[in-house]
């Protein structure tokens, strides 16, 4: 393979768009305050990061496989809620966590089930799960935060300090994104998931079964989106009953920004982490930077829709290229 | 007489109160290239996506080499032999060549206690057999929407011929396609024949089908009107059949 | 094989007009969001003498003449200091951007800065009280590393960042909500807390409102932050007079938002109905005042339950001139923005040490409603 041939494959992956953007965003906030980049923010930046990075990592699968999971942003409040109240009752740590994850898969998979066997939407069951997590979560806690309190091997492992900029929750994030990216190109299931997407009747004229990829998709969003809220909650110390409140709308952004397109079949993992990387660089930069925080929002808009629109460009345009 | 490959007997279908397959015969031999024709509405896509396991019949019974066979799904079908072409096109645009071609069927290998998709051995694969449908693979790795119409069309005989089908069932295979693309697909139509595998060839283009075909079928509102081989009628007559069954 | 390929000179002008017009873009945000952070903190011109200085600002203070552009003309006669030349600090708050209180307490700080020609920021969440987005701002601002931060402690588990901002070297002044124990706070590094001391501020409104109710009565308290230190703390300050006051109560546990606050207190009083049984409403904010929304479709004229708030807000003075809020505590949020500053300043220039303030528990009701209504419209109280 020639130059060209590599520049070629390059330039055709999802995330070429969503790189140059963030070079760009970070080259400007460089330029203004140099503080931006001093290795205190940035490991800052390295420690908020994965716990929203990993419900996204979940999230960006499900839209591969071309359907929606509103209700992370209330798992992500509603499993260290639980978790919580398991350990004020004294159940031992690594149980209660074992007990959580397993109620979060079948979040996932009551999710799942019905969204492939009814017919409606994701976005609609999604939408009632995101109301009802977040409900039974205010309703147990009658809106008090919890003292989320684990055994320190626990929260050594999932926030603790490894070496100076690095801390748990990032290995954690990596390692999930290695494994899902790995899981989603090298496997006969990552192909499922991408036909299942991409082409609904062509997976299932190919002989895939549809709602088992799609229900297992689920199962891992909302794992992941607990997974994410016991980590932010463990790094804190307490379990909020408002925790994750618009959380699925950033993680859809980061997902849509890094590539990921929302009609399903389109989509990797590495511009999702990018994408997140982004929207957390925008809303911390904006800071470093002395700018009103009002206009985070302004600057998120604006961004998801260039990276859309360099997104496609590059495509169309490297597409003849061959 | 050998037992035929397929026999499709008496088969009855309603989709609510429309009766769109009113008691029809079909049967399809082996090395055999049956085309069926009839006008929109006969119900050809019908009886061939209760052939290759999309739906049930509601009255009638399927036989395959001889045996009664119930499908359940797609899958089912596939498992005997039984591969479709579908009209709208069946790939996944965004996925390259190789991975549509074993969408769902996918070749791994092992590394250690892992399966992984053996991606060589899938390129090597369809490299082969589009040699043998004679086509150029310039492009394996590009998504299939870059793909001409009737190299899409080659995708999909090529996921057929690999997985050793036994009926090839094409769904108004040349619609869309330029002239020469259309001959191509016919010509790959004729080897698969040679290697073996039967082909119903649905279309409405009697001039495409005519004359690779060995026997025509002609269908009229759910009913079989005519069932002939190809020496013994014209296109002329095949025509009237269609218009006035 | 020439039509299909496009040549590497045109692919790589490609690439090259992509990644330039994401540069352009991201310039053209970055600058603009830049400068509009600036715009909001005029920059400083000198002036001639500090007896001008002193009094345009008692001027300004007494604000006879009503009428929007007032805040202007103050914004240019105050802005010209020098004092505070270069210092930058940064309020971290736990407000949510559509919260109308928070409006004022930036106000004080943005005319306190103009004053003494610093510049300041003020960061808020955009969910109210989310404390992973507060954590993040908190630690993005320690980042940058202002000459001074000012914080509010909505949750105990702030106290974390203000110790780590102190051992960055930055000096940290707690304003608007103290730790529920000052030692702790102390002890993180807040010099000093500027604020309403809330428990005792609880108690006093439950004290004033009581004229209202007799003794031995039932009560409703609306928390519209459960588990906040500042909803907590006033909370108690209330039951500790109403024990005093042999009275029961229920505690309504809310949020916020009015359309939560009001669906709850319907539902509480369709089951507590008012003046049989539910003598007096009090919340802990200032949406109390929307008590009048569920009352009067009760059929409950103004002043048949008494009702006692915290906060001036707009709502809480229309409701205090129907008659449906009695009496309304200020915290004097201006004060919460203005003096952190000037603190810090201080400290900054003289080394000198913080000082508590209890920026107040006046209280508001008919009597003095006009004026403070005045001064309210202009945003300032």
């Amino acid at each position: 393979m020639g130059f060209k041939e590599i520049g070629i494959s390059f330039l055709q992956r999802r995330e070429v768009s969503v790189t140059l953007i963030l070079a760009s965003v970070m080259t400007i906030f460089y330029c203004i305050q140099p503080r931006f980049l001093s290795p205190s923010n940035m490991s800052v930046l390295l420690r908020i990061t994965p716990e929203l990075g990993i419900v996204a990592l979940g999230v960006t699968l499900l839209m591969i496989g071309g359907e929606f999971d509103l209700s992370v942003g209330s798992v992500f409040g509603f499993a260290p809620l639980v978790m919580a109240s398991l350990l004020n009752l004294g159940t031992n740590t690594w149980l209660a966590f074992a007990i959580v994850l397993i109620m979060c898969m079948i979040i996932g998979a009551v999710q799942g089930v019905i969204t492939v066997k009814t017919g409606i939407p994701s976005f609609i069951t999604t939408l009632g799960g995101m109301l009802i997590w977040r409900g039974v979560a205010l309703v147990i806690t009658g809106g008090h935060p919890l003292y989320f309190n684990p055994s320190s091997d626990f929260s050594y492992i999932f926030t603790g300090k490894i070496l100076p900029f690095i801390h748990a929750q990032l290995i954690i994030f990596l390692i999930l994104l290695i494994t899902l990216q790995f899981l989603l190109e090298r496997t006969k299931f990552g192909n499922w998931i991408y036909g299942v997407g991409g082409n609904k009747d062509a997976a299932e004229a190919a002989g895939i079964n549809i709602k088992y990829v799609k229900v297992i998709l689920f199962i891992i969003c909302s794992t992941l989106a607990g997974l994410g809220g016991i980590i932010q909650s463990t790094r804190f110390g307490q379990a909020m009953p408002n925790q994750g409140s618009g959380l699925e709308f950033d993680a859809i952004a980061a997902a849509v920004i890094g590539g990921t397109s929302l009609f399903g079949g389109v989509g990797t993992l590495i511009g999702t982490m990018l994408g997140e990387f982004l929207c957390r660089i925008i809303e911390n930069g904006l800071i470093i930077i002395r700018a009103p925080s009002y206009y985070f929002r302004l600057y998120i808009g604006i961004i998801i829709i260039a990276a859309v629109i360099g997104n496609l460009y590059i495509q169309r345009r490297t597409l003849k290229l061959r | 007489m050998p037992t035929p490959l397929v026999e499709m007997i008496n088969i009855h279908k309603w989709f609510g109160r429309v009766h769109a397959l009113k008691g029809v015969d079909f049967s399809v031999n082996n090395r055999e290239i049956v085309g069926l024709v009839g006008d929109n509405g006969a119900g050809k896509s019908t009886l061939i996506k209760i052939l290759s396991g999309l739906y049930p019949p509601d009255k009638g019974k399927i036989l395959f080499e001889g045996r009664e066979v119930h499908f359940k799904s797609p899958k089912d079908a596939m498992r005997l032999g039984i591969e479709t072409v579908y009209q709208d096109l069946m790939v996944v645009p965004y996925l390259n060549v190789y991975r549509n071609v074993f969408l769902g069927r996918e070749l791994e290998k092992k590394i250690g206690p892992l399966k992984v998709l053996d991606i060589i051995r899938m390129k090597t694969e369809v490299k082969r057999l589009f040699g043998e449908l004679h086509l150029e693979v310039a492009s394996i790795d590009s998504p299939v929407e870059t793909l001409s119409g009737g190299q899409r069309q080659a995708v999909v005989i090529a996921r057929a011929m690999y997985f050793k089908t036994r009926l090839l069932i094409l769904d108004e295979p040349t619609n869309n396609l330029s002239i020469k693309e259309a001959k191509r697909v016919l010509e790959m139509v004729k080897s698969l024949k040679q290697a073996g595998i039967s082909c119903i060839f649905i279309t409405h283009n009697l001039h495409h089908v005519y004359p690779i075909a060995d026997r025509i079928v002609v269908l009229n509102r759910g009913v079989k009107v005519a069932d002939l081989p190809k020496a013994e009628t014209t296109i002329e007559e095949i025509e009237r059949l269609i218009i006035s069954g | 094989m020439e039509k299909g390929r496009i040549s590497r000179r045109e692919a790589l002008s490609t690439a090259g007009k992509v990644a330039i017009s994401a540069i352009v873009a991201g310039a053209v945000a970055g600058v603009g969001g830049y400068l509009g952070g600036k715009a909001a903190v005029p920059p400083p011109k000198t002036i001639t003498s500090i007896s001008t200085l002193t009094s345009t600002v008692t001027k300004a203070a007494t604000v006879t003449a009503p009428g929007k552009t007032v805040t202007h003309t103050v914004f240019k006669t105050l802005a010209g200091g020098k004092f505070a030349k270069g210092l930058r600090f940064t309020f971290v708050t736990h407000g949510g951007e559509e919260n109308v209180f928070w409006n004022t307490v930036h106000l004080g700080m943005k005319e306190a800065a103009a004053v003494l020609g610093c510049d300041a920021v003020m960061v808020r969440p955009k969910v109210e009280g989310d404390l992973g987005m507060i954590a993040s701002n908190f630690e993005a601002a320690i980042a940058e590393k202002p000459d001074g931060i000012i914080a509010t402690v909505c949750y105990e588990a702030e106290l974390k960042l203000i110790k780590k901002a102190t051992d960055a070297g930055i000096p940290v002044v707690v304003s608007n909500i103290d730790a529920p124990n000052p030692e702790d706070r102390i002890k993180a590094g807040g010099l000093s807390y500027i604020g309403q001391r809330l428990e005792p501020a609880g108690y006093t409104l439950a004290k004033t409102l009581s004229k209202y109710f007799p003794r031995g009565s039932h009560v409703a308290i609306i928390i519209e932050g459960p588990g906040m230190v500042w909803a907590e703390q006033r909370c108690s300050g209330i039951i500790r007079f109403l024990k005093e006051y042999d009275c029961t109560w229920d505690r309504i546990d809310a949020s916020a938002e009015p359309a939560v606050v009001t669906s709850r207190l319907s539902a509480y009083l369709e089951a507590h109905p008012p003046v049989k049984e539910t003598k007096a409403i009090m919340s802990v904010g200032y949406l109390g005042a929307f008590a009048r929304e569920v009352l009067k479709p009760m059929g409950i004229g103004p002043g048949e339950v008494p009702v006692g708030v915290f906060d001036i807000v707009p709502v809480v003075i229309d409701s205090i001139k129907e008659g449906y809020v009695q009496i309304a505590i200020d915290q004097q949020p201006y004060l919460q923005g203005f003096l952190p500053i000037v603190q810090l300043t201080l400290m900054k220039k003289y080394a000198l040490g913080a000082w508590d303030v209890d920026t107040g528990h006046a209280i508001v009701d008919k009597s003095n409603v006009d004026v403070v209504a005045e001064l309210s419209k202009k945003g300032y109280r």
